[in-house]
């Protein structure tokens, strides 16, 4: 578990640069989005669906992005997209194009709407990250401030 | 004396230079207000939409004056965004006069990628970490990582020829399975498999860097703050890049498997 999470630290590091993130935010994105992507593996691990644990990792993602963008008064976005890049299913796009192919059509539709549902997943773990006010946010960031 | 005029076209450059850099409407409507509100700018009104801005200031007053920008979707620059997002907050503090701003919104605007070779190096590493995360061979990490320098460049070369991003990722996509099938193929005969490729994980880790991230993110963000009409603007290009990786992926699939069998 630890290896996966230093990759995946790796990996998310990696592709923040494809967004020409600030140097001095790299290590912390991808920390972030190892964080999540962790949490993700874990809960799929532990027989949660896919949607569900998208879910719960996305949440985690957005809490954590948003509590680093007060405390290093950045845009909360930075943190958030290459985090959720690897949550976003590529892997059902290919499976579902990929039975589709293959005339396997029962597949195709259960890989499909599996593709939906944890598109869904992410979009509500982000859109319930993101109702916490932000008042919660600046009272924890300006005790880490006073400590 | 037109201040008021000078205020409000900075407002809307920096709300401009935001909305380029993938910023959603939210920011880019409280930057511009919160700039003009700490200059004392009376009765302005802004609007924005994930390609245009409009915006008024001093309506009824001698001074009134109005801009509107047409902001096409440039690049993401996610340095830039945060470099504005604190030029923002210095204006707003009155820590940085207006000249200094102007010199550092132009500073913001032109700041620079990461070189092309790191870009294609790191786009590489990504793609092979995300094989291993997937449980693949050391063989089928190696190729990612190649892939994904090659995808990388390709990536540049196309982006500099202007080439419509949908149309981008239908090609990059095209290229990478065809060239995991082909590997895949030559595994199975010379090899008899071997060196296991597997094309579905070279695939989908090499597939990453061109997946919508942030038209989906901006999407959702758009929505919860009620910008119905932006949302659904990054919405539809969210599902039109997937449907395009989709074709882009399923033409050599079908090619390969009608011809070679599989």
């Amino acid at each position: 578990m630890l290896i996966s999470f230093f990759v995946s630290t790796l990996a998310i590091a990696c592709f923040s640069i494809l967004m020409s993130i600030q140097k001095r935010e790299l290590l912390l994105c991808g920390f972030i989005g190892g964080i999540s992507w962790v949490l993700y593996h874990i809960l799929q691990t532990q027989g949660l669906g896919k949607s569900t644990s998208v879910f719960f990792a996305s949440l985690v993602l957005t809490i954590l992005s948003r509590a680093f963008a007060v405390i290093r008064k950045t845009p909360a976005t930075i943190y958030l997209l290459p985090g959720s890049l690897p949550m976003v299913p590529g892997a059902g796009i290919y499976y579902s194009v990929y039975n589709l192919i293959h005339g396997t059509l029962l597949e195709f539709a259960s890989k499909g709407i599996e593709t939906l549902a944890t598109g869904i997943g992410i979009v509500f773990g982000i859109l319930i990250g993101f109702f916490l006010p932000q008042k919660w946010f600046h009272t924890i960031c300006q005790k880490e401030k006073a400590n | 004396m037109d201040n008021t005029r000078t205020i409000l076209i900075l407002a809307v450059e920096v709300g401009e230079a935001l909305l380029q850099n993938g910023a959603e409407i939210y920011r880019v409507n409280d930057s511009i207000r919160n700039i003009l509100l700490s200059y004392n700018i009376q009765e302005f009104d802004v609007y924005v939409l994930s390609n245009g801005i409009f915006a008024s200031a001093d309506e009824n007053g001698p001074n009134s004056c109005s801009i509107i920008r047409s902001v096409p979707f440039e690049s993401l620059h996610l340095g830039r965004l945060s470099l504005l997002n604190q030029l923002t907050r210095d204006l707003c503090s009155h820590s940085c006069t207006i000249s200094e701003a102007k010199k550092r919104l132009h500073e913001s605007k032109n700041a620079p990628y990461y070189s092309a070779k790191v870009r294609c190096f790191c786009c590489g590493i990504g793609c092979a970490s995300f094989c291993f995360l997937l449980n693949s061979g050391s063989f089928a990490i190696m190729v990612s990582f190649l892939l994904g320098i090659l995808e990388q460049h390709f990536l540049i070369v196309l982006r500099k020829k202007n080439i419509i991003r949908f149309f981008q990722a239908s090609i990059i996509s095209m290229f990478l399975t065809s060239t995991v099938l082909f590997l895949r193929n030559m595994d199975l005969r010379f090899f008899q498999n071997h060196l296991h490729i597997l094309q579905d994980k070279i695939i989908i880790a090499t597939i990453i860097p061109v997946l919508p991230g942030l038209s989906f993110c901006t999407s959702i963000r758009d929505f919860y703050n009620k910008d119905y009409l932006s949302g659904m603007i990054h919405f539809i290009d969210t599902i039109i890049t997937s449907l395009s990786i989709a074709v882009g992926v399923s033409i050599p699939l079908k090619i390969f498997y009608q011809f070679l069998g599989g």
